[in-house]
């Protein structure tokens, strides 16, 4: 009862404070809704942005990376079983260049390289270890022999060491018997692509593949 | 513009005046029986309901008391005052303490003056038609309390002293109050009759009357001058034969009041329509209330509370509103700009795409491919060969070290550590070398004997020396680590021979020297 009269006392300030109520939420809700509208597509706006962003930097880049990456396709960088003879016929090149007395080269497993900055998504880095033994007449034709096979490599290698012997001690100087001794070994490297969820680090022990003389 | 009305209630009847907005006030009627014209009266009421309405008594029913109490304060102090209230005024309810006054002579205790109406019919048989009507009516002013105001528009050098402030209203009410440095000792009251005596000779009598009147209520010292103020517009009132008595009679023809001040100027010798204004511009603090008019007063305020907060959020909302309004405008002539943005870059990476040529592997392959490639390229054992030819040039100049093992290493010394066992190079490194070694990223070993005769140690010293030296000083070299050294007693056998003139064999001492490249 005394509600109803203070109600009935304080109707207009009642009715104006419930007009300004309404007039706000009805204010607040247009508003939210159109900035939320606006907020969208703003969004929308930012994300194709970024969209044609990557795909300007996607096209410019593979224009530009085109040529060496084919270069490295047809070295077999990304189909090492299929380059495996170039290999070989450029290891045999270098060393009748370099007039080499004797050639004896193992090939062995590839074993995957796990080293975060060497990794390119989808696919895992083999390592080809080859060892190649070498019979020469002088300390020039070894590095012949490595030019050869280093400057215009088939593929990507690295020659991981060399260990040259001189094998005058016991025959002296000879003309027509090889003086040095070299065992070096060359990684080739290679990418192989992964089967979906494939382990990258899971692959069979290495063992030797090929030998040749 | 806001109207208001002033009820002044009088002993001869009730006065309505009007005031409209900043104008002065304006009389409207005139009732002498609120029995026989309360019809009149109500009609009156009517027509000001939904205004302001003030009630202003100047009735010869008003009494004083002046009461010695303790000096209280607080709770006490209202109690006392509630208590002396209800003894001295016991019949009426319009009654209050008008002012507070320190006793001189006892700092422990004060005089309380107090009023009363103490005949309350002479405000109720008006303030019933009133209120019948729906005029809110909050309490009776009291013409005592105006005359305070009337005294805060004098001089502040005039009001210091004891002072007496006059009224006089149309009716013939003449209402004599007495301050003291601005605060109320008492008030008295007479009524005019014009055709008894003449007005000038009322006043003159009526302040005689008065100042003996307050000196045997001991409230004013014998003899003492006294100044009195009429509000009136009666100029020629000439009170000049009081002079001899010490008393000062001083004419207020007009007054400025209000917030924003007001001139008003009294025609006539009444100052009713002055008061009434200033009742309205600055109605006095202290009034006489029932506990209804009480109740009434503060519902009031809450009212007027509550409308301004009402209007102020009115006023809030209806400006967001507008806000609002004016934002949805920029809104909307946004909205289609951001959609043609839209369209236009979907339409770009559609022409993009069709442009782009397809590729077979993707490019981020591509990319990491060719960078992949280039680092393994970078590092491929090249910058070993090309140093080669200097680095045998300082060896053709030293023939005396006979070179058995040359070998080098690239990327990743830690390999020789990790498979140490089988990488062949490991088992080159003299005693603890390979450690040396393994912090390399490439490194070249060279290995082999110096022959010497123990005689001439120096020599073979000065030679190593000069060997060590001209290695350093290749470009490409970084550091030269002798890890097998002919006088290293604990890498070798020892140092042996025969000492004699003639018997100074040749021997061979072993020899392993570790480079390390510069940074590219």
């Amino acid at each position: 009862m005394r509600l109803r009269d203070a109600l009935a006392h304080f109707r207009w300030p009642a009715a104006m404070i419930v007009v300004s109520v309404v007039v706000f939420a009805i204010a607040a809700q247009a508003r939210q809704h159109r900035e939320e509208t606006l907020h969208r597509l703003g969004e929308e706006i930012r994300r194709l942005e970024a969209e044609l962003d990557r795909r300007v930097v996607q096209a410019r880049l593979g224009e530009r990376l085109l040529p060496s990456f084919e270069q490295l396709v047809e070295a077999g960088f990304l189909d090492p079983a299929r380059s495996r003879p170039a290999w070989i016929q450029a290891l045999s090149s270098a060393a009748e260049a370099a007039a080499v007395h004797r050639l004896a080269f193992r090939m062995s497993e590839p074993k995957a390289v796990d080293q975060a900055d060497l990794r390119v998504p989808g696919y895992r880095l083999l390592e080809h270890p080859v060892f190649v033994e070498l019979q020469l007449f002088h300390e020039g034709d070894l590095m012949l022999f490595l030019k050869g096979l280093l400057r215009h490599p088939a593929g990507v290698m690295q020659n991981r060491y060399c260990i040259v012997r001189s094998l005058m001690k016991q025959a002296g100087l000879s003309l027509q018997a090889p003086n040095l001794q070299a065992s070096c070994r060359f990684d080739w490297y290679a990418l192989a692509p992964m089967e979906e969820g494939e382990d990258p680090d899971a692959l069979e022990e290495p063992g030797d593949v090929e030998d040749g003389a | 513009m806001a109207m208001q009305a002033v009820f002044l209630v009088t002993n001869k009847g009730m006065d309505l005046w009007l005031i409209q907005g900043r104008g002065p006030a304006r009389h409207v009627a005139h009732f002498r029986d609120p029995e026989v014209e309360a019809e009149a009266v109500r009609q009156a009421a009517l027509r000001v309901r939904g205004h302001e309405v003030h009630v202003l008594a100047d009735l010869v029913e008003e009494d004083f008391r002046i009461e010695q109490v303790a000096r209280l304060h607080g709770r006490d102090h209202r109690a006392l005052v509630e208590q002396r209230l209800r003894r001295e005024f016991r019949e009426t309810p319009y009654r209050m303490l008008c002012s507070r006054l320190p006793d001189t002579a006892d700092r422990r205790r004060e005089h309380l003056l107090l009023s009363g109406i103490i005949v309350p019919e002479q405000v109720d048989r008006w303030l019933a038609p009133l209120q019948e009507a729906g005029c809110g009516v909050t309490g009776v002013h009291s013409m005592t309390q105006l005359g305070l105001r009337v005294l805060r528009h004098l001089p502040e050098a005039w009001r210091k002293d004891t002072r007496l402030i006059a009224t006089f209203t149309r009716h013939g009410g003449l209402r004599l109050s007495l301050f003291h440095r601005g605060r109320l000792r008492y008030s008295r009251m007479s009524v005019h009759d014009a055709e008894e005596i003449g007005l000038q000779d009322f006043l003159i009598e009526e302040l005689r009357r008065c100042r003996r009147f307050y000196e045997n209520l001991r409230i004013l010292e014998r003899g003492r001058e006294l100044h009195c103020m009429l509000v009136t517009g009666a100029t020629h009132l000439d009170a000049s034969p009081l002079q001899a008595e010490g008393l000062h009679l001083h004419l207020l023809p007009e007054l400025r009041f209000g917030r924003i001040p007001v001139r008003r100027a009294i025609e006539g010798a009444h100052g009713d329509a002055l008061l009434s204004e200033l009742l309205v511009r600055e109605p006095p603090r202290l009034r006489y209330a029932s506990p209804e008019q009480r109740r009434e007063s503060r519902r009031r305020r809450l009212m007027r509370l509550a409308g301004h907060a009402a209007a102020a959020s009115l006023v809030a909302s209806v400006s967001y509103a507008g806000q609002t309004w004016i934002d949805q405008s920029a809104m909307q002539r946004t909205l289609p700009l951001l959609e043609r943005s839209r369209k236009l870059l979907v339409d770009q990476i559609r022409e993009l795409e069709g442009a782009t040529p397809r590729y077979e592997y993707p490019v981020p392959v591509m990319q990491s491919a060719v960078e992949l490639a280039s680092f393994l390229q970078s590092r491929n054992g090249m910058k070993t060969l090309v140093n080669l030819p200097s680095l045998g040039g300082v060896l053709e100049r030293h023939p005396e070290f006979d070179l058995e093992v040359f070998a080098w290493h690239h990327a990743g010394g830690a390999a020789v550590r990790d498979d140490g066992q089988q990488s062949p190079i490991s088992q080159l490194f003299p005693g603890d070398g390979v450690e040396a070694a393994s912090r390399e990223d490439t490194f070249l070993l060279l290995k082999g004997k110096v022959p010497f005769r123990p005689l001439q140690m120096a020599v073979l010293d000065e030679r190593l020396h000069h060997l060590v030296r001209g290695l350093e000083g290749l470009e490409s070299v970084r550091e030269v680590l002798v890890l097998e050294h002919p006088f290293d007693f604990s890498a070798s056998e020892g140092v042996r021979g025969v000492i004699g003139a003639s018997t100074d064999q040749e021997v061979a001492a072993p020899l392993s020297l570790l480079l390390t490249w510069r940074p590219s």
